[in-house]
């Protein structure tokens, strides 16, 4: 699996289009999760998905040290590449 | 160019009690609740709309805060103390009253007490996040997801909103938020069982008194 920044940049934006909060095309990367509704329950939700995805377990406290999906993106690259 | 003409909206006001414990609660639309700030212009983007929400949100939360506590508790407003992002608010001065504040996809749900400490949780319908084993298996122990799996698919999703509204607003009375894990709030069987038949926003407050976790559905 392709465990680079940009590709779990990617995925991370489709789970947050998935998630239904917002649409495809109205954010960035460096747009604040807060601000596309990730909320407890998401965080909490994201987490799961991580883990499922990358075999990674977070604590959802990872959003608020990575509060975009690009700061979020490389923050899970470094914890899969220390635990590689 | 994003359309922000608000939906047509019948203004419900919000309702207000307080439990046996006395905790003051004030739940409602907070897009229906009237504030002075104005609308974002018509040719505002998706960000910018978004921003001026989330602080719509805020200052509506934050002024049923200081309404209930004046009003309600009869005490002289102190003001919020400034706090960190993601921590729960807190009031200046040391009068011992607490409060918290949550939000579904609509529904405003505010708590305040003279004594102890308060957390509310709200999740508005449909529930759709409970429908995902990711969330289950993060915020559930073994035997409350075992308790779920028999349940029909929407009568699930209602019982594990429940849950969540129980485990966060315990976890937003202690401050910790999730940087406790979930899984340790556990919810008993006939908890679970009485969200059965429900309907609307599921919402919760629970009043920490020393020892006591005293939870209501008012």
């Amino acid at each position: 699996m392709n465990t680079d920044a940009s590709t779990i940049e990617a995925w991370l934006e489709g789970r947050v289009v998935a998630y239904g909060k917002v649409d495809i095309g109205s954010f960035t990367p460096e747009t604040p999760l807060a601000e596309l509704g990730l909320d407890s329950v998401y965080a909490l939700t994201l987490c799961g998905d991580i883990e499922d995805r990358f075999d990674l377990e977070v604590d959802p406290t990872i959003v608020w040290d990575h509060p975009t999906i690009r700061s979020l993106a490389h923050g899970i690259a470094g914890r899969l590449a220390a635990a590689a | 160019m994003t359309r922000v003409d608000a939906p047509p909206r019948t203004p419900a006001p919000p309702v207000e009690g307080v439990t046996d414990t006395g905790v003051h609660w004030r739940r409602g639309d907070w897009r229906a609740a009237e504030d002075p700030a104005p609308p974002p212009v018509a040719a505002a983007g998706p960000h910018e709309v978004r921003v001026a929400e989330l602080h719509r949100r805020r200052r509506v939360g934050r002024r049923w805060v200081r309404e209930l506590v004046t009003a309600r508790l009869g005490v002289e407003w102190p003001g919020f103390a400034t706090v960190a992002t993601h921590r729960k608010p807190v009031l200046l001065g040391g009068g011992g009253i607490d409060v918290s504040i949550s939000h579904g996809a609509g529904t405003l749900l505010v708590g305040v007490a003279a004594e102890g400490l308060v957390g509310v949780d709200v999740e508005d319908e449909p529930f759709a996040a409970f429908g995902r084993r990711s969330l289950v298996r993060r915020m559930c122990a073994d035997d409350e997801r075992a308790f779920a799996a028999t349940l029909p698919d929407a009568v699930r999703r209602r019982t594990l909103a429940r849950a969540w509204t129980i485990k966060e607003a315990v976890l937003k009375a202690h401050g910790t938020g999730l940087a406790r894990d979930p899984r340790e709030v556990r919810v008993g069987a006939d908890e679970l069982a009485a969200a059965e038949g429900g309907q609307g926003p599921e919402w919760t407050v629970v009043h920490v008194l020393g020892e006591a976790v005293v939870v209501r559905h008012p």
